[in-house]
């Protein structure tokens, strides 16, 4: 359905994206996910037909953007970063207005934009003027806008953006009943929000894709270490000896305030030598009790961060915010891990803190 | 066509819910009033002469208070975006903020139709010149805007695309007076550019060919510059 292949636009000196490539199936929902600046807005402009690429090519249902300009327009809608509302209009006579200039029908005109307000759940507010509406219905009259001519590609430009958490999640619900009928594409900088919504995930930093494929394989990808997270009684000094020791187990770190005689520990294995068994046996032989036991694995933020790491020091160095600056988890925190906390290495097992927290314990 | 009929029709809606428009037409209307009193009482022929002269100038005060907003406040709200992603050519979109931009001067003249009617029952005014001198308000004012919609496309910021666009017209207006200065060909031209010099001639009855070409160039070569404008979002 969109083909990319090559496309570059420049600011002055900066490249905005550069040498960008991929494609988007027909009935895909993709995320573009990255911090501020990363070129996603930049993107989803060429693809509307705002501005033609500097170098490449990009085609949308088999048409160019920049040649059959017109013929591309007619198949998208687009919701940009920031509505385009005329304020002094009455959602009706813009939704009305915004579908007349994307050729709908003049007798289907009424008849559409009633549909797409009951789908945004705009009715009550048919006769409001824009500039009076909240964020949050602001929003939806931009989603209606970019449905009300039912275009087969649907690109939204963070369509979540300044909404509260009940909002966040209506928006995303339609999203993803439109995900039945649409091809979309939508941006995003929230982690959770893409594996909820998208089916495959596209990574930017600085212009390019630093990783794309499906939520699922982009974590697969560096899921070289798993976390087992559990919960005894008894010593904990003891039981962090004592688990070093079986087989499989790379490392053991203690949390830290552990409650009463309740101590949580967390073990990385890798996947292939699955400890579990050993682990369970050699505390309960040692007469500990066994009070939970789970496993976590990476999560997409731990890929995310890890790219945009690598990725930023070797790149353009200045003119970038921090990533975890800019990086916000999700308000909802589903899959969330503490953001930045990066994989031990094996050498840590065991180590000072450990031993000291549990003397204090004992 | 019917594109640009969409969005001129829109660019209407908005110039009368904002009082933006309705204030402009007003006040235009309050000082055109003024000065058809004064020189009702000083001026002893039943004539709009003189106070075509002073419409010309009033307007171009105004004129660019009409046109503003047009692109500027596009570019600033983001709506642009949903007009260049919408199937329009930029052609349309430009051509419709024009003809929205002149369908509010077109009030402001109706509104002056008062004038000549005063005339009439108060004397006999020639309706000759009067006609010619609409004409020729007509040309010189859709100049006006075109340029204050040239300079809003340049611009996000309203204030900037009024002040822009009044300095550009002052200036053309009065490179007239260059034709004061000793005679060499630069000056003849740019007295010739002058807008101001191409609109006695309407006002004293007289229609010149040479003039109504000079003016709608005029505005098919700014259109033309204010398409090339929002076009150069492309190769920025
Ligand atoms: N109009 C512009 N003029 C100059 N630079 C721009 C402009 N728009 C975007 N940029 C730059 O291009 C880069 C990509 O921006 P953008 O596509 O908006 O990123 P994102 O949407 O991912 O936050 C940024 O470094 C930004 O500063
Ligand atoms: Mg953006």
């Amino acid at each position: 359905m969109i083909e990319v292949e090559g496309i570059s636009k420049r600011y002055g000196d900066l490249y905005a994206i550069r040498d960008l490539s991929f494609s988007v199936e027909k009935g895909d929902v993709v995320g573009f996910l990255g911090p501020n600046g990363a070129g996603k807005t930049t993107t989803m402009r060429i693809l509307t037909c705002f501005f033609p690429p500097a170098e490449g090519k990009a085609r949308v249902a088999g048409y160019d953007v920049f040649d059959d300009s017109l013929e591309v327009r007619r198949r998208i809608g687009y919701l940009p970063e920031n509505p385009p509302l005329y304020s002094d209009m009455t959602v009706r006579g813009y939704l009305r207005f915004a579908a007349k200039i994307r050729d709908v029908p003049s007798r289907q005109v009424t008849k559409r934009v009633s549909e797409v307000m009951g789908r945004c759940g705009l009715e009550k507010m048919d006769e409001r003027l824009i500039g009076h509406l909240s964020k949050g219905y602001r929003q939806r009259v931009g989603l209606a806008q970019a449905l009300v001519h039912d275009p087969p590609v649907l690109i939204l430009d963070e369509p979540t953006r300044g909404l509260d958490p009940a909002q966040i999640i209506e928006v995303r619900e339609l999203m993803r009943s439109l995900s039945q009928e649409h091809t979309i594409i939508l941006s995003t900088h929230i982690l959770p929000e893409v594996s909820q919504v998208c089916k495959s995930v596209a990574i930017l930093s600085n212009g390019r894709i630093v990783a794309s494929g499906t939520p699922e394989n982009l974590q697969a990808g560096v899921e070289a270490v798993c976390h087992l997270d559990l919960q005894i009684s008894g010593s904990m000094s003891g039981a962090a000896e004592l688990l070093s020791k079986v087989s499989g187990v790379l490392s053991v770190r203690t949390d830290p305030a552990p409650e009463g005689a309740v101590a949580a520990l967390t073990l990385d294995y890798l996947p292939e030598e699955d400890p579990r068994q050993e682990v369970a046996r050699a505390l309960v032989n040692a007469g500990f009790g066994l009070l939970e036991m789970s496993t976590r694995g990476v999560s997409l933020e731990d890929v995310y961060l890890r790219l945009l790491k690598s990725s930023a020091g070797r790149e353009w160095a200045g003119g970038e915010p921090p990533i975890e600056e800019s990086l916000q988890s999700g308000s909802t925190g589903e899959e969330a891990v503490s953001g930045g906390e990066e994989l031990p290495e094996a050498d840590e097992a065991v180590s000072g803190p450990v031993a000291r927290e549990a003397e204090v314990k004992a | 066509m019917k594109k640009v009929f969409y969005v001129w029709q829109r660019e209407v809606i908005s110039l009368f819910t904002s009082p933006v428009g309705y204030v402009a037409v007003a006040a235009l209307t309050l000082i055109n009033s003024f000065f058809f009193w004064l020189i009702a009482k000083s001026w002893p022929f039943a004539s709009m002469q003189p106070l075509f002269g002073n419409m010309s100038i009033t307007l171009l005060f105004f004129a660019p208070a009409f046109t503003m907003r047009q692109l500027a406040e596009e570019k600033r709200s983001g709506t642009m975006e949903l007009l260049f992603t919408a199937p329009l050519t930029d052609v349309q979109v430009v051509l419709g903020k024009y003809l929205g931009a002149f369908t509010l001067f077109l009030f402001s003249v109706v509104a002056s139709w008062i004038y000549p009617a005063f005339l009439a029952i108060y004397g006999s005014p020639d309706f000759g010149p009067i006609a010619a001198g609409y004409l020729g308000l007509l040309l010189i004012g859709g100049c006006y805007l075109v340029v204050g919609l040239f300079v809003s496309s340049l611009t996000k910021n309203q204030i900037v695309a009024f002040i822009g666009s009044l300095g550009i017209l002052l200036v053309i207006f009065f490179l007239e007076a260059a034709i004061q200065l000793p005679d060499n060909w630069m000056m003849s031209v740019l007295a010739y550019l002058s807008l101001s010099s191409h609109f006695m001639p309407f006002t004293k009855g007289l229609i010149d060919l040479g003039d109504v070409v000079f003016y709608v160039s005029f505005i098919a070569f700014f259109l033309f510059a204010t398409v090339r404008s929002v076009e150069s979002r492309k190769w920025r």
